[in-house]
C-alpha cells in the first residue's frame, strides 16, 4: 500500500510523506475489547484486568505531580469518585505510568505515602514505569479515564470532565463525563458521550525530551 | 507602564528587560516563573472608533513551550478574559502557526521562544469620546517542559483617546504578526471519514517539490496528531490521508495546512464550505 502511494506520488512528480515513529499513540474505540494487562500494585502484588471480568472497571491514568491531575486529587474530586463508585461495586484501578526519573514517578513505598496524602480510594494503585500499559491503551494525559463494561469492552475513553483546568473552581460547572458514563452503565444504559478528548499533562514516558527530576 | 510585580528580583529583571527592548507607553508586562507576559497596542493614542489589534505575547524560557488553540495530544491553550468599556468587544485569538513537538508516542502543537496572540478590539458603536480607553486582560496559560506549570497574569493598558490613531513602537510588529496569523485560505473540497481515516482533498499547485505536508485541525481529538500523514498531489489536487481520533469530525472542518519545500514551511488556512 505504502509502495503504491509513493509510486503514484512519484508518477505525479511530487513526494510528500512524513516518516514518524511507528509507535504513535492509538486510542481504543468504545466497543473494542479492553486489552488485558497485569501490573504490580504498591504492595508488590500482581493485578490482572481479566480477573475482574463481569464487573465494571474504571481506570484513571494518574500523576500526582501534574497540576491537572493533582487538582483532581487534592480537591477530593477523584478520591470522591473512587469512594462513591467502588461503593457501588465498581473496580477502580489507578495507573501511574511516569518513567523513573520523570515527573510523577514514585517507588512503591513512596507511592503508598502519596496515596495516603491524597486520600486515594481506588481498588488498587498500579505501577507502570515502562509505560507499556499506557501505550497499550493509547493513554495520553493525566488524568485520562477509561471505563470497561461487564463484557470486557471499552465503554468510555476520554476526559474526566468537560472543563480542561488546573483550578478546582472549574469543577462545579464541569460535566463529569467519567461519572456520567459509570452512572449509565450501572443503570443498564450506554455512556453518552462514549469518547471525548482527554486533557492534562502528557504521560511522562521514558526517553522523552526534557530534564529529569532530581 | 503599569505592572503587577511578584518580587523585587522580578522588578530588577523587568527593568533590565524594558531597558533592553525599549518599552513604551503602549504596553504592560508581568514576569512569571517561566514566561513574561506582555500586552501591547499598535497605537499610543487611538481615535476611539476604529477597531484595532492588540498583542498578548508570552516570552518563553528556553526549553519550555506553550500551546496552540488545539494543543495536540496533551497540554492546554491560553485563555484570555477581557474587561473593556461597555459596548466594546474582543475577538477570539488570531493564532500564529504552531510547531510540532513529539513526546514519546505523543505529539504537541506548541510555541517555543515566544507565543504571540492577537485580539481585535472593537470600540462601542458610536465610539468612545475623549479621555481614555482602558483595556484589561486576565490571562491563564500552561507552560511545560518535561513538567507543566499553570501561570496567570492580569495586564492593564489604558490608551488615551484623541482624534486619530497614533502608531506606537509595536505597530509594525503587530502588522507582521497579523499577516502571519492569516495565511492564504484554501477550500477543503472533500472530507471523507470513517473510524480509521479522514481523507481530505485540497486544490494545490506547488511550484516546488513538497517535502512534507501536515494538517493541524482546529478541533482536538479529530485525528491522531502523531500518526504519519500520507500526502500526494495529482492534477492540482492534494489528497491527505489522516488517522482518525475518537472525536467526531466537525462540520465545517477547519485547520491549518503546513507545506514544506526547499524554501521552508508555508501555511494555508483550510476551511470547508458546509454542504447544504
Amino acid at each position: 500500500m505504502k509502495t503504491l502511494i509513493l509510486t503514484l506520488a512519484l508518477a505525479a512528480g511530487v513526494v510528500a510523506a512524513t516518516p514518524r515513529a511507528s509507535a504513535q499513540a492509538s486510542s481504543l474505540s468504545p466497543g473494542s475489547p479492553a486489552p488485558d494487562f497485569t501490573l504490580k500494585d504498591t504492595g508488590g502484588k500482581d493485578v490482572t484486568l481479566s480477573s475482574f471480568k463481569g464487573k465494571i472497571v474504571a481506570i484513571d491514568w494518574a500523576n500526582y505531580e501534574c497540576p491537572f491531575d493533582r487538582m483532581h486529587y487534592a480537591s477530593g474530586n477523584l478520591p470522591g469518585l473512587q469512594k462513591k463508585y467502588t461503593g457501588k461495586g465498581v473496580v477502580w484501578l489507578s495507573i501511574h505510568s511516569s518513567a523513573p526519573g520523570k515527573e510523577g514517578y514514585f517507588t512503591a513505598e513512596e507511592m503508598k505515602e502519596e496515596n495516603a496524602r491524597y486520600g486515594t480510594a481506588s481498588t488498587a494503585v498500579l505501577l507502570d514505569p515502562t509505560g507499556a500499559v499506557a501505550r497499550l491503551y493509547g493513554a495520553k494525559t493525566t488524568p485520562h479515564l477509561f471505563v470497561v463494561g461487564t463484557d470486557g469492552t471499552i465503554q468510555y475513553n476520554g476526559a474526566i470532565d468537560s472543563v480542561p483546568s488546573t483550578d478546582p473552581k472549574s469543577l462545579p460547572d464541569a460535566t463529569p463525563y467519567a461519572a456520567t458514563a459509570l452512572d449509565a452503565l450501572l443503570t443498564g444504559g450506554k455512556p453518552n458521550p462514549a469518547a471525548t478528548q482527554p486533557y492534562g499533562c502528557s504521560i511522562k514516558f521514558a526517553g522523552t525530551p526534557g530534564f529529569d527530576k532530581k | 507602564m503599569r505592572s503587577t510585580l511578584p518580587s523585587l528580583v522580578a522588578l530588577a529583571a523587568l527593568t533590565l528587560y524594558c531597558a533592553a527592548v525599549g518599552s513604551t507607553l503602549a504596553d504592560s508586562r508581568v514576569v512569571q516563573g517561566h514566561t513574561t507576559a506582555t500586552l501591547a497596542a499598535p497605537y499610543e493614542r487611538i481615535d476611539g472608533k476604529s477597531p484595532f489589534w492588540v498583542l498578548f505575547r508570552l516570552d518563553i524560557q528556553p526549553g519550555w513551550h506553550t500551546y496552540w488553540k488545539n494543543p495536540g495530544d496533551a497540554g492546554l491553550a491560553p485563555a484570555l478574559h477581557w474587561t473593556l468599556p461597555p459596548g466594546a468587544t474582543a475577538s477570539e485569538i488570531a493564532w500564529q502557526p504552531p510547531k510540532r513537538m513529539p513526546f514519546g508516542p505523543l505529539l504537541g502543537y506548541v510555541y517555543e521562544g515566544s507565543a504571540d496572540h492577537l485580539v481585535k478590539i472593537t470600540p462601542p458603536p458610536g465610539g468612545i469620546a475623549g479621555g481614555k480607553f482602558p483595556l484589561k486582560v486576565d490571562a491563564t496559560w500552561l507552560v511545560c517542559s518535561e513538567e507543566c506549570v499553570p501561570e496567570k497574569a492580569s495586564l492593564d493598558l489604558t490608551l488615551p483617546v484623541g482624534d486619530k490613531n497614533v502608531p506606537s513602537a509595536q505597530d509594525e510588529a503587530i502588522r507582521k504578526l497579523l499577516a502571519s496569523s492569516t495565511p492564504k485560505p484554501l477550500p477543503i473540497l472533500t472530507a471523507k471519514s470513517d473510524a480509521a481515516a479522514l481523507v481530505l482533498t485540497v486544490p494545490l499547485t506547488p511550484d516546488k517539490a513538497i517535502r512534507d505536508a501536515y494538517f493541524y485541525p482546529e478541533t482536538a481529538g479529530v485525528i491522531e496528531p502523531a500518526a504519519k500523514q500520507e500526502a500526494r498531489i495529482a492534477s492540482g489536487i492534494l489528497t491527505l490521508t489522516l488517522k482518525r481520533g475518537l472525536v467526531a469530525v466537525p462540520s465545517p472542518l477547519a485547520g491549518l495546512l503546513e507545506i514544506d519545500d526547499a524554501d521552508g514551511a508555508h501555511f494555508y488556512s483550510l476551511t470547508q464550505t458546509p454542504t447544504p
